[in-house]
């Protein structure tokens, strides 16, 4: 690690201005996170176009604002209505929702907010000591590596969400067929445009995925009235009392170490972490039967293996250009809308821009447990607020935001073209993750493949000799193969049971 | 018009005895739907120039990815066929008043969109939220003017005003 360079990152973001935008980034990600319906992906994509005409440095700290924020925001409807606000927080609720039944709601919230500053600030100090390294180490990296690690990067996530391997593959391939319209980066040609103007360019990604993680939401959401639980908890106690640290700190440590890795495998997202966080809790624990009846170790390790995700998530994206979910996948296309291509080769050139990013991940911790801490009884007021309100605004949002990237109707049309696609493709269980990661790894993949190819003058073996690439490509193997291994057994359970109930 | 059709296969032939639904019709659908667009990829395709340079031209890897979502889309048919689909519990059903309203909530998103240069983004806003919040049950008129109209002020003052985006303008807008 670079001192000076860390102070001058430093310098950069604690500025009144920065600062301003990073704590209206942080409220806006717990809003967005902390409001059932809407996950962390969708709300990074609705806030995103927000940051579009800040300099590059506040920018990029709103982002990571809204980013840690949202993951954070969750665990407070969880908690309080028992709906995870995003998919992370479902192992929170675990434990956080029988503990604020018996009105220790403040309890479990202000635990819930210490343990994501100390695992998102975890995540942030690893992601700083370990992220130059890989950078260094991928420097060596060339295309087939690349391509293996796009292909990686996919069946880990093709792996990890839905129930059926096969739609999650078809998924993928068609978010990686979606990538290749508009000029192809090799010969110039213009693909799938069919005459116009506005592809060519590709499908601008905010509007794509506002239509398959926003559009596709509220449709969904139109379609069950229901009546908002109200929350009736009051709420005294902000800090979390030094007993219940003292009883925690082991496993929040611990973790957070363990959410940073996981976040830090491309494809693996931050619900994963919390499982995993989560039950390693309860299998070292002196009392495991307890947990789920309101341990507050259990809404520890979720919250603090959720947060500290973000950190390790960071890690591939930033250092190798390859993200590690489905939300750092927004986050990486909001970067390269900034100006900033992550990858090796930033480390090696903007090393001043890696550590202002560096520096911004931890301030964003540190605001978000302040805003957290103060804010608990206003955001416990606004999950509360009435769907058939919020469900209207969200469309709104979703309107203006694919309009706003490039002042275009072309993009909305898109938008509401891919919200219909996204809103059957849930019906029917094609999970959506796998085409917001194949559109960035697309154009990845397919350059890399190419030129490896041409390098090689058309000898596919160019990708199994090298050893970084073998490894990488036979992971991925691998890791499909063992999910559809795993599919097929639980398939085969509920027919066993279906035959016999 | 796709989708109308597809809307119209789904909602046919239901039994009104409460049964198990399976994914097999949507399946099947979606399989052929996979087969057709892999078929359309190769068809464009054919029409990119060759490079003789360089080997791999722009074609290459479409095609790659075609073959591979043509052959998954028929293991998803002939699993779907073989009566192998998963279950499910929500059934597609277009009398459904809850897909109705999706329906009905997608209609009315399009024709904001076409009135947005007409009518300026005030006025279409709010019009728009009123119309939604009405269709999902709210029905205290003042508070959903109210709420509407100031929800579009603030968006058009946050991202005209602040983020300098321009936003349609026309009318009371």
């Amino acid at each position: 690690m670079d001192f000076h360079l860390m102070l001058e990152g430093f310098s950069s973001i604690l500025q009144l201005q920065s600062l301003m935008l990073v704590f209206l980034g942080v409220t806006g990600g717990i809003l967005v996170g902390s409001l059932p319906g809407l996950t962390a992906t969708m709300g990074v994509a609705l806030l995103v176009p927000f940051t579009f005409n800040l300099p590059i440095h506040q920018g990029v700290a709103m982002l990571l604002g809204i980013f840690s924020g949202a993951i954070y925001g969750g665990s407070i409807s969880a908690i309080l209505i028992r709906t995870p606000g995003t998919p992370a927080a479902a192992a929170t609720l675990l434990d956080g929702y029988p503990l604020s039944q018996r009105g220790e709601a403040g309890r479990a919230l202000s635990m819930s907010v210490f343990s994501s500053f100390i695992g998102g600030f975890s995540g942030a100090l690893i992601m700083t000591f370990l992220s130059p390294q890989i950078a260094k180490f991928a420097l060596k990296f060339s295309a087939p590596e690349y391509f293996a690690l796009a292909m990686f990067g996919l069946s880990i996530i093709i792996s990890v969400s839905g129930r059926s391997v096969i739609k999650g593959i078809m998924a993928g391939l068609f978010g990686l067929l979606i990538a290749t319209i508009g000029i192809d980066p090799v010969s110039g040609y213009p693909r799938f445009t069919f005459g116009s103007m506005e592809l060519f360019e590709g499908p601008s990604f905010i509007p794509t995925l506002i239509g398959l993680f926003a559009f596709s939401e509220v449709f969904k959401g139109v379609e069950n009235i229901v009546t908002q639980s109200k929350v009736e908890n009051r709420i005294t106690q902000l800090l979390p009392s030094l007993a219940d640290i003292k009883k925690c700190w082991k496993i929040i440590l611990k973790s957070s170490v363990m959410g940073t890795f996981i976040g830090s495998i491309p494809g693996a997202g931050s619900d994963i972490a919390a499982f995993v966080g989560y039950s390693e809790a309860k299998r070292t624990s002196k009392y495991p039967e307890k947990f789920g009846t309101g341990v507050i170790e259990g809404v520890a390790a979720a919250e603090s293996s959720n947060n500290a995700c973000t950190g390790g998530a960071m890690i591939p994206m930033l250092s190798l250009g390859v993200p590690g979910d489905a939300v750092t996948a927004v986050l990486l296309g909001a970067f390269i809308i900034q100006g900033l291509r992550p990858g090796p080769l930033l480390y090696r050139d903007h090393m001043d821009v890696v550590y202002s990013v560096f520096a911004g991940m931890m301030m964003a911790n540190v605001v978000m447990f302040i805003v957290g801490m103060l804010g608990i009884r206003i955001f416990a007021r606004i999950i509360s607020i009435n769907r058939n309100i919020l469900l209207p605004i969200i469309f709104l949002l979703s309107i203006v935001g694919s309009y706003s990237m490039r002042n275009s109707m072309f993009d909305v049309w898109l938008a509401i073209f891919f919200g219909v696609i996204g809103y059957f493709m849930q019906r029917y269980e094609f999970p959506a993750s796998p085409i917001l990661l194949a559109l960035i790894l697309g154009p990845m993949a397919e350059s890399n493949l190419r030129r490896a190819l041409i390098k090689s003058a058309g000898d596919f073996s160019i990708l199994f000799t090298r050893p970084i690439s073998a490894i990488l490509l036979t992971l991925a193997v691998v890791s499909l193969i063992s999910s559809l291994i795993r599919q097929m057994r639980f398939e085969k359970k509920i027919r066993e049971e279906s035959l016999n109930g | 018009m796709v989708f109308a059709l597809f809307l119209k296969c789904l909602s046919r032939k239901r039994t009104k005895r409460k049964e198990v639904v399976t994914l097999k019709r949507a399946d099947i659908i979606v399989g052929i739907i996979g087969v057709l667009l892999s078929g359309f990829v190769f068809m464009e395709t054919a029409k990119f120039p060759e490079d003789k340079v360089l080997i791999m031209g722009p074609s290459f890897f479409p095609k790659l990815l075609a073959t591979g979502l043509m052959v998954m889309s028929i293991i998803l048919l002939i699993k779907a066929l073989m009566g192998k689909s998963m279950q499910t519990n929500e059934k597609f059903d277009i009398k459904d008043p809850g897909i109705q309203r999706s329906g009905i909530a997608l209609l009315a998103t399009v024709i904001y969109c076409l009135l947005l240069p007409h009518l300026g983004f005030i006025l279409d806003s709010t019009l728009y939220l009123v119309f939604l919040m009405y269709l999902l049950k709210q029905r205290s008129y003042i508070k959903m003017t109210l709420i509407s109209l100031a929800v579009s002020l603030a968006v058009f003052a946050i991202f005209r005003i602040a983020l300098n985006i321009t936003l349609p303008l026309g009318f009371f807008g």
